[in-house]
């Protein structure tokens, strides 16, 4: 038998055990709650005193000044729209001309990447090899802002299931209320269309070092042929496979398999020159270090999100 | 690569008029008021219009690889533009009340009824 500490009823622990469980209110009695008072109506702030031909004086006086303003409105909204395509253009008149030898961006970064890409990171699709090789970190950034994003849609749009059965099938008429409801030309269209655009995107995503794609096109394919089965055969068919678990869990581990891969490469000097990643023979499927295993993540994490979006958009849940 | 004449004169007529006939369509968006005759207007210019350039297109770069892919994106086309149409146009009849002002309705009975009466 535990014994219990003397201290216990009233510490902090125990009302922080309660407001877990949500028997306690640490605002209960200190916050001061009002309901939001009615609104007055419109109008009623004249007073009734006032007679009806004033009131319509007034009111005329009122609608002048309105349209008053609205004039003067448009003449600024006018001025503003003008005074800033003046600037901007004066701007890109400041620029220098295209293709300058002595632009600031013609460095020596560049000139690296161009020269030095496909010996240092195998891969043979140039901006592949910079987005994921050079620059990886700021792809995985751009990751987790997507992973964020679909949290954040799920913060506002999940709705919580109703228990009851009535109110659960009453919301999936309403969901089906304008969506193609079984529509047999759809479905033989999806039937023929989605296992190609799904191989397509895998395909965008696998050669992203040897061909323009990569993670995130090939993902956003994937994720559109996910939406398209979606809009032929309802939620029945697609619950199946794309639950809420299988969603999570695979962004996450596509996430933290990029940030664990990367950070191994740049914790042995970010030049594969003692690990075992390499970059292979440029032109092979199986090269280009790490690149293509990003690319798989990246995309993983495109396919879910653009799922997710759609179905939180349409539903608000899996 | 050189191209002939004798393949740049039929390429650039495809090439043209599949150009003429989505220039049609996109007017037609614009000047026609409801939306199944607009729909009429939409689709003309993803069948026959990109057909028509992809066509051009074949010819001007000869039979290649690059080819294969521009036959694969008019079948995506072919497949993917009906559907939506079809989608778009059950859904005005679905959601129009005053669907019988605009246009004669006749359900799929009475269109059978007719082709056996005749």
């Amino acid at each position: 038998m535990s014994r219990r500490n003397p201290k216990y009823p009233g510490s902090f622990w125990e009302h922080f055990t309660q407001w877990r469980r949500g028997e306690y209110d640490p605002s209960q009695g200190k916050m001061e709650i009002k309901a939001p008072g009615k609104k007055p109506e419109r109008g009623s702030w004249l007073p009734s005193a006032l007679s009806q031909e004033m009131r319509d004086d007034y009111e005329l006086g009122m609608k002048r000044r309105i349209g008053a303003f609205q004039r003067v409105y448009r003449v600024m909204a006018l001025l503003l729209a003008l005074t800033l395509t003046v600037l901007l253009l004066v701007t890109v008149s400041f620029l220098p001309a295209f293709g300058d030898v002595n632009a600031p961006e013609n460095n020596e970064v560049a000139r690296r990447y161009i020269e030095k890409g496909l010996e240092e990171t195998g891969a043979v699709n140039i901006v592949a090899g910079m987005i994921l090789d050079y620059r990886a970190f700021d792809t995985f950034g751009e990751s987790c802002v997507l992973f964020i994003a679909s949290c954040c849609v799920l913060i506002l749009l999940k709705v919580d299931r109703d228990e009851d059965p009535h109110s659960q099938a009453l919301e999936d008429m309403n969901d089906r209320h304008y969506e193609p409801n079984r529509d047999t030309v759809l479905q033989m269209a999806a039937r023929l269309l989605v296992p190609v655009i799904i191989i397509f995107g895998i395909y965008v995503v696998l050669n992203g070092h040897l061909s323009p794609g990569g993670g995130f096109s090939g993902g956003a394919i994937i994720g559109s042929g996910l939406i398209l089965y979606l809009t032929a055969f309802g939620f029945e068919r697609t619950g199946r496979f794309m639950t809420e678990k299988l969603i999570k869990s695979l962004t996450l581990c596509a996430l933290g398999f990029y940030c664990i891969a990367k950070s191994y490469s740049f914790y042995t000097g970010a030049n594969h020159l003692d690990s075992f990643i390499t970059p292979g023979v440029p032109g092979e499927i199986l090269s280009a270090g790490l690149i293509v295993y990003l690319n798989i993540c990246v995309g993983i994490v495109v396919a879910c999100t653009m799922y997710s979006f759609y179905t939180l958009f349409r539903k608000g849940g899996y | 690569m050189s191209i002939s004449l004798m393949q740049f004169i039929p390429a650039a007529l495809l090439i043209l008029a599949g150009i003429v006939v989505m220039a049609v369509g996109t007017l037609g968006i614009f000047r026609i008021d409801y939306v199944l005759n607009r729909l009429h207007a939409a689709a003309m210019g993803d069948s026959l219009g990109l057909l028509l350039v992809a066509l051009g297109l074949i010819i001007l770069y000869g039979w290649s690889y690059a080819s294969l892919k521009l036959l694969l994106i008019v079948m995506l086309f072919w497949i993917a533009s009906p559907v939506c149409s079809h989608l778009l146009s059950s859904l005005e009849a679905f959601t129009n009340d005053k669907l019988e002002q605009v246009c004669e309705i006749s359900t799929l009975r009475e269109v059978e009824a007719e082709e056996k009466g005749e």
